[in-house]
């Protein structure tokens, strides 16, 4: 974070912060907007909002929290806009989402995995950012906290309900 | 540490969900992430994403914008203002109708007046104008005395006359 400090340093910090997290953010935005494009747009656009807003950022939150929630809002704003432009055709969002998933060149309807992806489809948006932070990124209810300002009771019982959601939707399908 | 908390969790929860492998199963194009750059500008004030075009905002075109808008707006005054202050019937002696003068007539005496090649001649202009299906040709002034003498009865004739 200190070479983001000095001027001649920032790039080359940025590039390196760029590296480190690009993989772990795309996937994260991924899961929520589900097709590729998508994803990329809203990782470029998630990293020029971390580019322009360097400057406030205050070293004592953590930057690995800091990046995800700017990544979860514009994946939130994201699906919102898409929403919005699809309005009659969208009633039945986890019927859309479960179809965007199969598309996919890599789907197969056997395999465990992609009863996974299925089932996370199936639960509300909130519901799904938590599952998806507990279960893939695998992080703490205080660091999910940190990233949807909810308090860390509300995220284990969301999560807990998802999880039960999420294997019965599995073992039915 | 927590991937440990995190199993044992799952465990008590959603045991099933322990057995899949979390790796992501979507398709990604080929070296996405090692091509994968935000673009920083020259200036270091800003960072586009690859493929956003710059769009040069070409200020010296300015005032021809601004003196078209002008003139534009210059036509619609100027033309509003002309409409609201168009002469008037009411400003127009000419054309002024005096209410006063119409009282006056005596319609009946000027009814009378008239001979009946001149109602005649109205009542053929009035069916052209008002059309075929409109025609007024069956009440012209033989017609219309004739029709009406027949359809009154003896009675209302004797009443009429008793007045």
């Amino acid at each position: 974070m200190k070479q983001f400090k000095i001027p001649s340093q920032k790039n080359a910090a940025f590039t390196q912060l760029v590296k480190q997290y690009q993989e772990k953010l795309y996937w994260h935005i991924r899961r929520m907007v589900l097709e590729h494009e998508d994803a990329n747009d809203v990782l470029q656009n998630s990293f020029i909002k971390v580019w322009n807003a360097l400057d406030n950022f205050r070293e004592d939150s953590q930057l690995y929290t800091w990046l995800y929630r700017i990544a979860t809002n514009e994946s939130l704003s994201f699906i919102e806009q898409k929403k919005r432009k699809q309005t009659s055709s969208f009633d039945d969002v986890a019927e859309v989402y479960g179809n965007t998933v199969k598309a996919d060149s890599n789907f197969n309807a056997n395999q465990l995995e992609w009863k996974l992806q299925l089932a996370i489809q199936q639960l509300p948006e909130k519901q799904k950012l938590v599952f998806n932070l507990r279960y893939f990124d695998e992080m703490t209810y205080e660091q999910i906290s940190k990233i949807l300002d909810t308090s860390e009771g509300a995220l284990k019982a969301s999560y807990h309900h998802a999880a039960k959601k999420v294997e019965e939707f599995i073992k039915t399908h | 540490m927590e991937n440990k908390e995190i199993i044992q969790e799952l465990e008590q929860v959603a045991p099933l969900l322990n057995t899949i492998a979390k790796k992501p199963v979507q398709s990604v194009p080929a070296g996405y992430f090692d091509h994968f750059q935000v673009q920083i500008a020259q200036d270091n004030s800003n960072i586009q994403a690859t493929g956003a075009r710059v769009v040069n905002m070409n200020t010296s075109r300015k005032w021809y914008t601004l003196v078209a808008a002008a003139v534009v707006i210059g036509i619609l005054v100027i033309g509003g203002f002309n409409l609201v202050n168009q002469p008037t019937i009411s400003s127009n002696p000419a054309l002024v109708i005096n209410m006063e003068q119409i009282a006056k007539i005596d319609i009946n005496q000027s009814v009378q007046a008239l001979s009946n090649d001149a109602i005649d001649e109205y009542l053929k202009t009035a069916n052209a104008l008002a059309g075929p299906e409109n025609s007024l040709h069956q009440y012209t002034v033989d017609a219309i005395s004739e029709t009406t003498v027949a359809e009154i009865s003896d009675e209302e004739l004797q009443l009429y006359l008793s007045e």
